[in-house]
């Protein structure tokens, strides 16, 4: 389970709070997506639950204990995290990539063979044909699939993701969401991701945090969101789509 | 020429490469890249690192290397510190860019996987930064080669010593010699460093191409036939050259000009034919002052000095007019060097190197000049040739046309190479040199007599170490010989022969100590 409670956070380049009190419960093994447009804060709110940045004021407890009390490496080796275009170390291979974590946790070189070589098969990579590729020889589907593969590789219990696919074309990002729906229905760790694309927050996600200005407008399954607005931001985004798909509806057949 | 000087070729491409240019880039990679580092991650102490190694850089190498001088003497020592220093600015400023170039995704996903700082560092930045620190040390390796070339000036020895040589002895085979040699080094390194780079590129490895290759194997090789080829007449001579232990080694030394070289040369050979002791040849040094201070630290034993010098140049004292007596003028010099400084004027070696004042031998027939005052009567028409030093200087012309009451119609200021051929081809009635030029004889000038006794006197004596001439006397007994040995006449010859590259100046010398002793110490 993972709690932010009245978190804050502010910058020195602007006035108002990037992040504006901001309360989140997680249940264990659930995915949500915090959903926005660019500046709303929700990249600031992913940074602050592995501690790449530390809150104001307010508190994030991560499996009941406050990340202020925790080591903030430690912590950080405990959380996989993926990020936008991957990320990857360019002078390292595919199974170096994988396994960094894995030794960063001291883990004796077979275990680290054996399970870099599992999280790219989980990710449909190919070990003996990629593992000593390196990032230069990969496209993007690829790259971010061995990101997603490093993330993985060490049994996280928690998986944060920021704009994981946001910078791949239509087709691939399909495939690779597709898979990570897969991953998450066999793994069931606990996921947060940041995304802009609603339709992506929608496929994912089992609860969507529409955020806006540093605020939390809404938390809540699609279903709420849709049918339940509270606020007039949470309404005018999630009927849009429904406007724009009844261009579709009224173009008659024949014509 | 090669053949012959084999030996010395190993011997200063060793210092060129390995004490000028490897220590040197070594030294600096161990400063430059915690630097550069540091400079990377505090931002408040990047302004004072790239100005503190940015300033090394702009001081002129020589200027660098006389600033060193009072520090650390002279040699190799102050000439590492100094090519450390120019060395620095390329490797702190490419670690600082190199490290600033990694691109901020994967930092930050470093970060966010658990990378503590240290690990980052080691692990992701530096080898991420790594080419571009390689570029650094790459620009720093080549400047070194070169530069290294200008420490012969305060005796560092290296392939500079070729160069320094060829031009003071205007012998341009020498020259290229070192020229080449500092070229070869440069380009071989150049080339090593950019291959490694190329190695040690983020991601996958190119292959090296074959161009590349064979431009390493034929670095190495040509390196390779120096080191371990000795010309047939070398052989013997290796072998036997373990000097005994126990003997002193005498250190001489000298200016760096050709004058300078023979005398410096002719002490060598002298103290090696009459005591036997081995001498270390310290030649070369650049100018009075550089000679000055490593003969009172103790780094070199013997040079040759001029009375006029010392008491001007190195006393910063006036001329007095009983100083004219040349016995006079050497008990107040030594006065000074043996109460403070601990060394000793020996006796005058017979020759006084002083300005001159010459004209064409056919002229000064036929209008009768023979004295400086014999100019007065056509000084006006006379067009004269001086360098800017001379023409500048209170002792120079301007004391000249008092003393003696005469203005000349022109004045042009020379270079001082350019002087003689002036005279030569009419440009010029009269010009300055000094008394023991090589080219007086070779352009048949007449020195007009300096009656009125302006020019203070230049008598060329060895100055020596008391410390040496107490422990070994003998040293000082084999010198005096060579008192009044050498006329002015004498040492125009041999600076002409010098210059006129035919002998070796060791051949010169030495046959040159044959004649006198033949006629009898």
């Amino acid at each position: 389970m993972i709690e932010l409670l009245e978190v804050t956070k502010s910058f020195d380049t602007q006035p108002q709070p990037a992040v504006d009190h901001f309360s989140l419960c997680v249940q264990s093994g659930e995915t949500v997506a915090l959903l926005g447009s660019s500046g709303c804060g929700k990249s600031t709110t992913l940074k602050m639950i592995n501690r790449l940045l530390d809150p104001d004021s307010g508190k994030i407890l991560i499996r009941g204990t406050a990340t202020t009390d925790q080591d903030p490496v430690l912590l950080k080796r405990s959380i996989g995290y993926v990020i936008q275009d991957a990320g990857l170390f360019p002078h390292w291979n595919v199974f170096k990539n994988v396994g960094a974590v894995l030794k960063l946790l001291g883990e004796p070189e077979s275990v680290v063979r054996k399970k870099s070589q599992q999280a790219l098969e989980m990710t449909q990579l190919d070990p003996t044909e990629f593992g000593t590729r390196f990032p230069e020889e990969l496209s993007g589907g690829q790259r971010q699939r061995v990101g997603v593969a490093r993330a993985l590789a060490f049994d996280p219990d928690i998986v944060l993701m920021d704009e994981p696919f946001s910078a791949l074309d239509g087709v691939v990002r399909d495939q690779i969401q597709d898979l990570f729906l897969d991953l998450k229905s066999r793994l069931k760790m606990t996921t947060i991701f940041v995304t802009h694309d609603l339709f992506e927050a929608l496929k994912m996600a089992d609860r969507i945090a529409v955020m806006h200005e540093g605020r939390l407008e809404q938390f809540g399954t699609a279903s709420e969101l849709i049918h339940q607005p509270e606020t007039e931001f949470v309404k005018d985004l999630f009927s849009k789509p429904a406007r724009q798909l009844s261009l579709f509806q009224d173009i008659q057949p024949g014509k | 020429m090669i053949l012959e000087r084999w030996p010395e070729i190993q011997s200063r491409l060793t210092e060129h490469l390995v004490l000028l240019t490897l220590v040197p880039v070594l030294l600096a990679i161990l400063i430059g890249v915690p630097l550069g580092i540091l400079a990377h991650r505090n931002e408040k102490s990047r302004g004072a690192i790239l100005s503190g190694v940015g300033i090394a850089q702009t001081i002129p190498s020589l200027a660098m290397l006389a600033l060193l001088l009072p520090l650390l003497g002279i040699g190799k020592p102050p000439a590492i510190a100094a090519l450390t220093l120019y060395a620095l600015l390329p490797i702190t400023q490419n670690t600082l860019v190199g490290l600033a170039g990694a691109p901020t995704t994967t930092l930050e996903a470093a970060r966010g996987m658990g990378f503590n700082s240290r690990q980052s560092l080691f692990q992701i930045e530096i080898p991420l930064a790594f080419p571009v620190i390689l570029g650094g040390i790459r620009t720093a390796t080549v400047t070194c080669v070169g530069v290294a070339t200008l420490s012969t000036f305060i005796g560092a020895g290296g392939l500079g010593d070729f160069i320094s040589r060829g031009l003071s002895l205007n012998n341009i085979p020498l020259l290229c010699l070192g020229a080449a040699s500092a070229a070869f080094v440069a380009l071989g390194l150049d080339g090593v460093l950019e291959a490694l780079s190329h190695m040690t590129r983020p991601g996958r490895k190119a292959p090296i191409s074959i161009f590349r290759k064979l431009y390493i194997i034929s670095f190495v090789l040509v390196l390779g036939v120096i080191y371990f080829y000795t010309p047939e007449q070398h052989r013997a001579h290796t072998a036997s050259a373990q000097s005994l232990p126990d003997t002193p080694v005498i250190r001489v030394s000298g200016k760096n000009f050709t004058e300078q070289m023979i005398l410096a040369e002719m002490m060598a050979q002298q103290i090696e034919r009459v005591t036997g002791y081995p001498v270390e040849r310290k030649f070369n040094l650049g100018g009075t002052i550089i000679c000055h201070n490593a003969l009172i630290n103790g780094e070199i034993d013997i040079y040759v000095e001029y009375t006029g010098t010392a008491l001007t140049a190195i006393l910063k004292e006036s001329l007095r007019p009983e100083d004219l007596e040349t016995e006079k003028l050497l008990d107040r010099i030594n006065a000074h060097y043996s109460d403070e400084l601990n060394c000793e004027f020996l006796s005058p070696l017979g020759f006084n190197n002083t300005y001159a004042i010459m004209v064409k031998s056919d002229i000064s027939e036929a209008k009768e000049w023979n004295k400086i005052s014999d100019l007065k009567s056509d000084a006006a028409d006379l067009r004269a040739g001086f360098n800017s030093e001379f023409s500048e200087r209170e002792d120079g012309y301007p004391g000249l046309a008092r003393a003696y009451n005469l203005k000349f119609g022109a004045i042009q200021n020379l270079a001082p190479e350019l002087i003689y051929q002036a005279i030569d081809v009419g440009q010029v009635d009269l010009i300055c040199g000094f008394s023991t030029d090589g080219k007086i004889p070779q352009y048949d000038l007449k020195i007009l007599e300096d009656d009125q006794n302006f020019f203070p006197p230049y008598e060329a004596i060895p100055v020596v170490r008391q410390e040496i001439l107490e422990t070994y006397p003998e040293i000082g007994e084999a010198l005096e010989k060579l008192n009044g040995k050498i006329r002015n006449s004498d040492m125009q010859q041999l600076n002409q022969r010098a210059e006129s590259g035919e002998q070796t100046i060791p051949a010169i010398v030495s046959d040159f100590l044959n004649q006198i002793s033949q006629s009898g110490f």
